[in-house]
């Protein structure tokens, strides 16, 4: 049994506008261990919430999968290409293998609903209980697990009735309680308060051991992924700049964009007169760049970066990077 | 419930309004209502005589305050020209005028929320533009132009409908469509851009996350949220619907509320005329506090907080 | 300086509008229905209300376009007429409403309290009076004629766009422009017209587009049933209702003009939805 759940192989998802179709994820190879918990960090718009969605199937109107496969390895051997399933073939996966967690707790939720039935919703359409009864009371247990007070109370009550902390709890619990093998949580955690998002990512871990369920945690926040993960890609633009574990990644960053992410993070203790950040944004033309994607804001001065974009390297051992500073021949600086 | 009692007050507040303006339009008449009624060759003594008998001597606040008061009892004067009581009459049209709008409000709201739904479902593909432009269509051809396209077409040249209204219910489904056309075409109007709204919600992605079909999504979770807007059109319609039924009414010769009014302004019967317009505004004042009892009752966000 | 901008933002919204094939299809077809009504009387050598009882209901052809009326009278030169006054009753009652419904509305924002509330009432008793039977009440006390049928459309309309133009107003007030105009010290009728009412200009159109179609609707039912506008003036509205009787035997008399008023509303209906998404007023005015 091979020990990777999930691989995104040469995955490129483009949103078709004005008759064009924009890459908005490039090529990007992410295979998620079994029992693992893998981090998806970048900023907004780099499209990591793209790459997430792309294996719910659930891309927004305009965009799709243009090019490459989402390879999901049963345990028994057999290699399932999600892009490849039909669309009621892939929702038979959803929720039941792969359970999904999303950022807004409260719109996320349907306002019309009772938050229980929302989800026994779960257990309904996929069959795995007999009737409506048993459905709730694994619901309620469920509910009791993920730290819901009242779990019997609270099954009756409609989102707008919970704070954001419980709602991203039944939202938790809606995307496991099908045992699901992966959960896909998209910034689970930037709509709530640090206390509860400390409370959330606890949960999420929790969730993960007890279930032996492999996770792909998309932040924007290094924190999360540092408390959270157990390896990290970093993704810029669409494309995959920086990958390892995350002990590695957290003590020996090497590109340039990476290092950005860990020094923006305020530190308590630190004597700073400002927020460091990245300098530059994001830039706004879509036109495909021949070079690496984050020349115009890099701090090395590179020339070949406009004109040519680097080959992932192995910079240490798990330690990979697509950058020209982490070649062979080049000083790897440190601050 | 307390922002019922809200409601209810300021209803009241609105229909006493209503009886007010009502009262006045009917009287900037130029020239004294008992000479219009009667005719020329009447003496003077008469029509003294019968404008004390209608209380037209009195001064105008006096009969204003005199017919409010009547209202509230239930009472809403004589007919001039049909000789009985207002109230009988009404009474009398009321069944007929509600069984008509039941059936086209039946009628709208099936064929305006199926429409709905399934252009929004189906966005930009042909069934969304048949679906488009048949409610489009639906809302701008005249009540008066379907009703006689449907007698042209369903009693002189197929003969499955009567041509009038005879009693029968069959009789009755040519009207209620025409009376329902219209409505149609605006439910489906907004029950598609309310759910096309409502197809791009968070929580639509969370349901195909949890493995929903695309067409139970829909149905289960956005039709829910949806619906509020929709039903809260429903009870504006109302107010169209009745001015559609003067128009049916009269052309299929049912004889309910509209004709009721048509044949008092037609013979000039001043308390008639008073007497069912106000009854028709109380009408659309009872179905707007059904349609926000009913909103209160399905949005459990107003239910709760 | 400032009337060149204003110009600008006018050319913006009708260079959008020729842009936008669903707002010029409707545009051009209202524009040649415009043209034909005015120089109706070029197309055609009958008159409108000269009788001619020897060719009474007449078919279709024989230099008779739409044939002829009960009374012998060329239907498609009375089209022409009367979709004049179906387009005189479009535009007069509903820019008077507009302009009544604007005024009401935002000096019921403006001035908040009483005014606010009495405003409302009165729109409220206004709305919860059906359109036609409140025309009725008008009809009752001045008569049909095409001045009662504008009063009346005028009272039907101005209360639903009252409310509109409220909220609307309330919402451009609550906005963060008008507040730094109101924290610079700028006076109220300052603000009222150099900041409120030039934003209200998309609602007001859409407003204005999409009541024609009502409008409209509404003059041709009362004129139908013989309560409107009255002989000898002609409308589409009364030619349908007179003809109602020869419906089975000559059914053109009556489609003919309910077809004409059909292809108006479409075109206005077209053109509102297509204004609106153009002008995106916001979802308030439906």
């Amino acid at each position: 049994m091979s020990d990777i759940l999930l691989e995104l192989k040469n995955l490129t998802v483009s949103i078709r506008r004005d008759k064009e179709d924009i890459p908005i994820v490039k090529g990007v190879d992410i295979a998620i261990p079994r029992g693992k918990i893998v981090g998806l960090v970048g900023e907004s718009g780099c499209g990591k919430s793209m790459t997430a969605k792309s294996v719910m199937g659930i891309l927004p109107g305009a965009a799709r999968v243009s090019f490459g496969s989402i390879l999901w390895h049963d345990p028994d051997g057999t290699v399932t290409d999600l892009t490849g399933l039909k669309e009621k073939e892939l929702r038979k996966m959803c929720g039941t293998k792969i359970g999904m967690v999303f950022q807004e707790p409260m719109t996320s939720l349907n306002p019309m609903m009772r938050i229980g039935d929302q989800v026994a919703e779960v257990l309904l359409i996929h069959k795995l209980v007999k009737n409506r009864s048993e459905a709730r009371d694994k619901v309620i247990q469920l509910l009791n697990e993920v730290g819901i007070p009242e779990p019997e109370l609270r099954y009756r009550s409609y989102p707008h009735e919970l704070s954001g902390g419980m709602r991203q709890r039944v939202m938790i619990a809606m995307a496991v309680i099908c045992e699901p093998k992966l959960l896909i949580a998209d910034e689970p955690t930037t709509a709530l308060d640090v206390t509860i998002e400390a409370q959330i990512l606890k949960l999420i871990r929790q969730m993960c051991e007890a279930r032996n369920m492999s996770a792909i945690v998309i932040t924007h926040n290094m924190g999360v992924v540092s408390r959270l993960c157990d390896s990290v890609y970093v993704m810029y633009m669409g494309r995959i700049m920086e990958r390892a574990s995350v002990r590695d990644l957290f003590s020996n960053p090497i590109h340039p964009y990476t290092r950005g992410l860990l020094s923006s993070i305020p530190r308590i203790g630190e004597n700073s007169e400002y927020l460091k950040t990245i300098p530059g944004n994001i830039p706004e033309s879509e036109k495909e760049t021949v070079g690496c994607e984050f020349c115009l804001r890099c701090s090395e001065d590179e020339r070949r970066c406009f004109f040519e974009r680097p080959e992932e390297t192995e910079a240490e051992e798990g330690h990979f990077v697509s950058c020209f500073t982490a070649g062979p021949g080049n000083e790897v600086h440190h601050e | 419930m307390k922002g019922l009692a809200g409601r209810i007050i300021g209803v009241i507040v609105v229909l006493i309004g209503v009886v007010a303006l009502i009262f006045v339009m009917l009287r900037i008449i130029p020239g004294d209502p008992a000479s219009v009624l009667l005719n020329e060759h009447v003496s003077q003594a008469n029509i003294d005589r019968l404008t004390r008998t209608m209380g037209l001597d009195r001064s105008l606040p006096e009969q204003f305050f005199g017919y409010l008061a009547g209202v509230l009892h239930g009472d809403f004067g004589r007919s001039y020209y049909i000789q009985q009581p207002v109230s009988n009459l009404i009474m009398e049209a009321l069944p007929f005028t509600i069984k008509l709008t039941l059936l086209s409000i039946a009628f709208a709201w099936t064929f305006g929320i199926i429409s709905g739904v399934a252009s929004a479902m189906y966005n930009e593909h042909i069934i969304d533009y048949l679906f488009r432009g048949a409610a489009l269509l639906g809302i701008s051809v005249p009540v008066f132009m379907v009703a006689l396209l449907l007698q042209y077409i369903f009693y002189f040249r197929l003969s499955i409908f009567p041509l009038t209204y005879d009693g029968s219910f069959a009789s009755l489904i040519l009207p209620a469509i025409a009376l329902g056309w219209n409505s149609a075409g605006s439910i489906a109007r907004l029950m598609r851009s309310e759910l096309m709204e409502e197809l791009d919600a968070p929580y639509m992605d969370t349901a195909k996350a949890k493995g929903l079909s695309y067409r139970k999504a829909v149905l289960v979770h956005a039709l829910r949220n949806a619906a509020l807007p929709v039903i809260s059109l429903m009870a504006l319609q109302l107010s169209g619907m009745l001015s559609g039924a003067v128009i049916t009414e009269s052309i299929f010769s049912i004889p309910g509320l509209g004709k009721l009014a048509l044949t008092a302004l037609q013979t000039r019967d001043m308390p008639l005329l008073q007497g069912t317009v106000l009854f028709t505004a109380f009408l659309i004042a009872l179905g707007n506090i059904c349609a926000d009892l009913i909103n209160t009752l399905l949005n459990p966000r107003l239910r709760t907080g | 300086m400032k009337k060149e901008k204003r110009q600008n933002a006018a050319a913006d919204i009708l260079r959008a509008c020729l842009k936008n094939k669903a707002a010029l299809i409707p545009g051009i077809i209202i524009l040649i229905v415009i043209a034909l009504s005015v120089f109706g009387p070029l197309l055609t050598h009958y008159d409108e209300t000269s009788q001619d009882l020897l060719n009474r209901l007449m078919p279709p052809g024989n230099g008779h376009i739409f044939g002829t009326d009960e009374l012998g009278r060329d239907v498609f030169t009375r089209v022409l007429y009367g979709t004049r006054v179906s387009l005189l009753v479009a535009l007069l009652p509903t820019a008077l409403a507009v302009a009544a419904g604007c005024a009401a509305g935002v000096c019921a924002a403006e001035f908040k309290g009483a005014t606010d509330f009495i405003i409302m009432r009165l729109a409220d008793i206004m709305l919860s009076i059906p359109g036609m039977l409140l025309a009725m009440v008008v009809l009752y006390t001045l008569g049909g004629s095409l001045t009662s049928v504008v009063i009346s459309l005028v009272l039907i309309e101005w209360g639903g766009i009252a409310v509109v133009v409220r909220t609307a107003t309330l919402e451009i007030r609550e906005s963060e422009f008008v507040e730094a105009a109101v924290s610079t010290g700028a006076g109220r009728f300052r603000v009222m017209m150099r900041h409120i009412l030039p934003n209200l200009v998309p609602t007001l159109i859409v407003l204005f587009t999409l009541n024609i179609p009502s409008s409209i609707l509404s003059e041709s039912g009362l004129s139908f049933l013989g309560i409107g506008i009255q002989p000898p003036d002609v409308s589409l509205g009364l030619m349908a209702g007179s003809s109602r009787q020869y419906l089975f035997q000559m059914p053109h008399l009556a489609l003919a003009p309910a077809g004409m008023i059909m292809v108006l509303v479409l075109s206005f209906n077209f053109l509102g939805d297509a204004l609106r998404d153009i002008l995106d007023p916001g979802r308030r005015t439906l």
